[in-house]
């Protein structure tokens, strides 16, 4: 089973990782050490070492996409449906996280409208309205 | 117009729109720390030999950018696409609990274009207000410097411990510049900061490789990420304006903040942030609405906070003095043998004295349109096909690969062997430092410049 580890906030495979860190530097720093050799023999020094950083970041750039495509991402990605579940049940559950979601028709027309077209408009006034029942008994 | 500025405007396109494709990328994927990823390739940027023009606009593009589609991981996955979208995880949360997270989106987004466009010419204003003082805050640098390391410190989420761990960091930056002048005769600056930069990944990958350290990074299984549905209304295939998008009340809470912020240039982004959102929200009844506001604000103070802490001190002082400029910009102020800051007489080389003001307003603005023209319609029209994508195919691994070689690659181009162990070691320690006692890396580049500018100052009384 492969070994799998947290690093720099996503999930990584430990051999996969020693294997693109390898090819990534494998094919970076050689690539900078010959260009630069080359470039600073051959022309103006100072130029030919931004010449050689500049081929340096292309391998960096090569490197990163060959461990791409050799190493496939380790997440699972699940699209959630829309919550089917009662309407108000999902709105009790943000109630109780954050407090009242207040009356919609308070806000300004523009506002409301825009509650309307999200389909939340109705879903809301009744939330509202059965939590004001709910203060009064 | 003169013809002289004919090339520097055309390299302020080319490079803002390298900087916006890019950036817009980069955004998406979550986790993309502001200060390890913009800080490297800004500084590589100003190695290669762009011109101060090219630089500015690539910089002020990538974070502009990446704060638009952070918010693209930040409402549809749950996991904040940086560290300045942190703040807004929660209302981006309850927005997707309750069916509508491309509203979270939407508000977001467009409190960003809103919050750049009131930000950069109200930072330039301030910058003109700042720079009479210039010569006396440059004077009075080193002492700055040690209070607002102090401070920021303080501030970060080590407290004390933070503030305390300034001395052997600090130590130990003088301590291997002593050696490096010793055995080159020249200083390092690049590797200090990619060290700093890049801590949390070097510790991490130690961390890794030790046995003990490996047992506490286990995961047990691939990491589940639930990403919302498409849940956007069909058929829309006109662009919604950043100004329809938000409705009056909300216009006015980001101006506002965006107005504040780009005023408190020396105040930590994500805290403003914060402040700017508890503010607005504490302001507004109605719960909906609230968490609709409180999303575009908190976005909009994230543009407005990076594009103030950038040009404010750029333009009026030339020094890093607020947690950005000591940050992800950095290297606009200090990048040798390019932009260089002369540790014992305060003099500087850099953006500040290579561009007058009208230059960093034109070359800004150019950016800004840039950034927001390619991010925004890309964020609106694409972001959840784009999430998947990147999801499913661009892997951790990779990344990691592309940031260890950049790292090796920018050091032995600064000094060979002896700049990759200079980076090595100020990444471990500081990322040490970072994951433990929680001194992030703004705290850590104060400690850089009190090493450099306060310590010389104090052993000269």
């Amino acid at each position: 089973m492969p070994q799998l580890l947290e690093v720099w906030n996503d999930t990584v495979d430990s051999k996969h990782l020693v294997g693109s860190i390898a090819i990534g530097i494998g094919v970076a720093v050689p690539a900078f050490l010959i260009s630069d050799h080359f470039f600073t023999t051959t022309g103006d020094p100072e130029l030919g070492h931004s010449y050689a950083l500049l081929i340096g970041i292309v391998g960096c750039i090569v490197g990163a996409v060959i461990s791409g495509i050799l190493f496939k991402p380790k997440r699972v990605i699940t699209e959630s449906e829309a919550d089917t579940r009662n309407r108000q049940e999902v709105i009790d559950e943000v109630v109780e996280e954050y407090g009242d979601l207040g009356d919609p028709r308070d806000l300004k027309p523009a506002v409301q409208e825009e509650i309307r077209a999200l389909g939340l408009f109705d879903a809301l006034v009744e939330n509202h309205e059965n939590r004001a029942k709910g203060a009064q008994l | 117009m003169s013809a002289d500025l004919i090339e520097p405007i055309l390299w302020a396109i080319g490079m803002a729109l390298l900087a916006a494709v890019l950036f817009t990328g980069i955004g998406l994927i979550s986790g993309t720390d502001e200060t390890a990823i913009v800080a490297p390739l800004a500084l590589l940027v100003i190695l290669i030999g762009v011109p101060p023009a090219g630089v500015i606009a690539f910089f002020l593009a990538a974070i502009i950018a990446k704060h638009i589609s952070h918010a693209v991981p930040t409402t549809l996955l749950g996991i904040p696409g940086d560290t300045t979208a942190v703040p807004m995880l929660r209302e981006a949360q309850l927005l997707r609990s309750l069916g509508v997270p491309h509203i979270a989106l939407q508000k977001a987004i467009s409190g960003g274009v809103i919050s750049v466009i009131i930000a950069i010419p109200l930072s330039i204003l301030f910058a003109l207000v700042l720079t009479p003082f210039a010569e006396a805050i440059g004077a009075a640098a080193p002492w700055i410097f040690i209070a607002a390391a102090i401070l920021v410190a303080y501030t970060s989420k080590g407290k004390l411990a933070a503030v305390l761990a300034l001395i052997p960091f600090v130590l130990i930056i003088v301590g291997l510049q002593a050696f490096i002048l010793e055995q080159k005769d020249a200083t390092f600056t690049t590797s200090f900061f990619l060290g700093i930069a890049t801590g949390p990944l070097i510790y991490d990958l130690f961390s890794a490789l030790s046995p003990a350290g490996r047992r506490s990074m286990t995961q047990t299984g691939k990491r589940e990420f639930d990403l919302a549905p498409d849940v956007r209304p069909a058929g829309g295939t006109r662009l919604p304006n950043p100004f329809t998008v938000l409705d009056r009340q909300q216009l006015a809470y980001t101006s506002g903040s965006a107005v504040i912020t780009s005023a408190t240039f020396v105040f930590s982004p994500v805290a403003m942030a914060v402040l700017m959102g508890e503010i607005a929200g504490s302001r507004i009844k109605n719960g909906f609405h609230r968490l609709t506001t409180v999303v575009s604000v908190r976005n909009g103070t994230t543009e407005s906070t990076y594009i103030a802490e950038t040009l404010i001190p750029l333009i009026a002082i030339g020094l890093p003095l607020s947690p950005m400029a000591a940050g992800p910009a950095a290297p606009l102020f200090n990048a040798p043998p390019v932009y260089t800051l002369d540790a014992k007489t305060g003099e500087t080389n850099n953006l500040h004295d290579l561009l007058s003001t009208g230059e960093f307003a034109l070359f800004s603005v150019i950016a800004a349109v840039i950034a927001v023209a390619v991010a925004y319609p890309f964020v609106m029209r694409n972001a959840h096909r784009a999430a998947t994508w990147v999801m499913k195919s661009v892997s951790h691994e990779a990344i990691i690969a592309g940031f260890a070689a950049l790292i090796c690659v920018i050091c032995l181009y600064e000094g060979g062997l002896l700049a990759l162990g200079v980076t090595i070691t100020v990444g471990l320690v500081g990322g040490l430092f970072n994951r433990m006692i929680g001194m992030h890396a703004g705290v850590q580049f104060m400690g850089y410049y009190v090493a450099v500018l306060t310590v010389p100052a104090v052993l000269a009384l």
